[in-house]
């Protein structure tokens, strides 16, 4: 539910030209692939406890969260990792650099999307080149890549509401939704979550303060 | 012969009411084929400076949909001056429900000026920028 995967997915959403009939395969992906994700993340956050701190090694780098995985699966075990680390950071530097193209045009109300040519969402494609080189830019002022990425998490969960408030609106409005507008049940557990993610959003800067950002 | 001052006021059109700062404002704008064109920043309308004396028999009229540079005084506040917006004329609005339509073409309109002016100066000297999506 951070503002740039809100963008990311709903936008996918309408260049792939989903229909009612991927709602399912949406539900699953949501109660399966997200739960599976936070437990994937949580274990590396174990392994990364249970076999670093006793050695008084501090992550300072992405590779360092692979060390676990070597000690258990050896050469083989690190391959496969190294191979995850490469899909899993070039997909997200895709997701991020679209999700920003996305955010910016449908703001302005121009074209967007990769459904449309290039010349055809010019803007759009502009904006994806400048925040690429941005990005750039800031790794190369040489600021720790670790650090900034604990911050920016920390700010994604403090504008959580900021997205998940608009979705349940727009949920609620027949105009958008057609006969797919949220029922009584559905609206129960989406305020229910709301105050999840307030409480998730207040407590971020706190929590970020007395644990020293992970220091 | 008739005097149409002495004619009583016709009676209120029947049809849609829209509130126009929950429905106009902020919306998309799509041409004929669906191409995003800007979104509803401001409205134009036909009513004079004094908006404390309306007249309840000639109420504003919406002229244009406006649109121009106004993230800065998004977020500073404030009002862009009225030469810097270009208009939408609303005699070309077809429809108005979670988008506004208009009845031309994006490329015929001011609005999607630095649109052209991007895609003919930047996106289209990119080897493959006017490559059809796979």
């Amino acid at each position: 539910m951070t503002p740039y995967e809100v963008f990311f997915y709903s936008s996918g959403a309408i260049e792939e030209k989903w229909t009612p009939k991927d709602l399912k395969q949406s539900r699953l992906n949501v109660l399966v692939g997200f739960p599976l994700g936070a437990i994937l993340s949580l274990s590396i956050v174990a392994c990364s406890a249970i076999v670093l701190l006793p050695k008084g090694i501090g992550v300072a780098s992405l590779f360092e969260t692979a060390l676990p995985v070597a000690q258990a699966f050896g050469k083989i075990g690190l391959i496969i990792a190294i191979l995850g680390f490469v899909a899993v950071t070039f997909g997200a530097a895709l997701e991020v650099t679209l999700s920003s193209g996305y955010a910016l045009s449908q703001f302005f109300g121009w074209p967007w999307g990769k459904f449309r040519r290039p010349a055809a969402a010019s803007r759009f494609h502009v904006v994806m080149i400048l925040s690429l080189l941005a990005a750039i830019g800031i790794l190369f002022t040489g600021v720790d890549p670790v650090q900034l990425t604990e911050f920016s998490v920390v700010f994604s969960a403090i504008a959580l509401p900021l997205t998940y408030l608009p979705i349940l609106i727009v949920a609620n409005d027949p105009g958008y939704m057609g006969d797919q507008v949220n029922g009584k049940v559905t609206n129960f557990f989406g305020l229910v979550f709301l105050g999840i993610v307030l409480l998730a959003s207040i407590a971020a800067i706190p929590l970020m303060i007395i644990s020293g950002a992970g220091a | 012969m008739r005097n149409d001052r002495e004619l009583p006021a016709p009676p209120p059109v029947a049809g849609r009411v829209l509130d126009a700062d929950l429905e106009l404002l902020d919306r998309q704008i799509l041409d004929p084929d669906g191409v995003p064109i800007s979104a509803v920043d401001d409205l134009e309308l036909s009513t004079p400076a004094d908006l404390a004396r309306l007249d309840p028999e000639h109420p504003p009229v919406v002229q244009a949909l406006l649109t121009g540079p106004i993230l800065m005084t998004r977020i500073f506040g404030g009002r862009l001056p009225e030469s810097r917006f270009i208009r939408i004329p609303w005699s070309i609005v077809t429809r108005v429900g979670t988008v506004v339509s208009v009845g031309a073409a994006a490329d015929s309109l001011d609005a999607s000026w630095t649109e052209r002016w991007m895609r003919d100066h930047v996106i289209s000297r990119i080897p493959g920028g006017r490559h059809d999506p796979e």
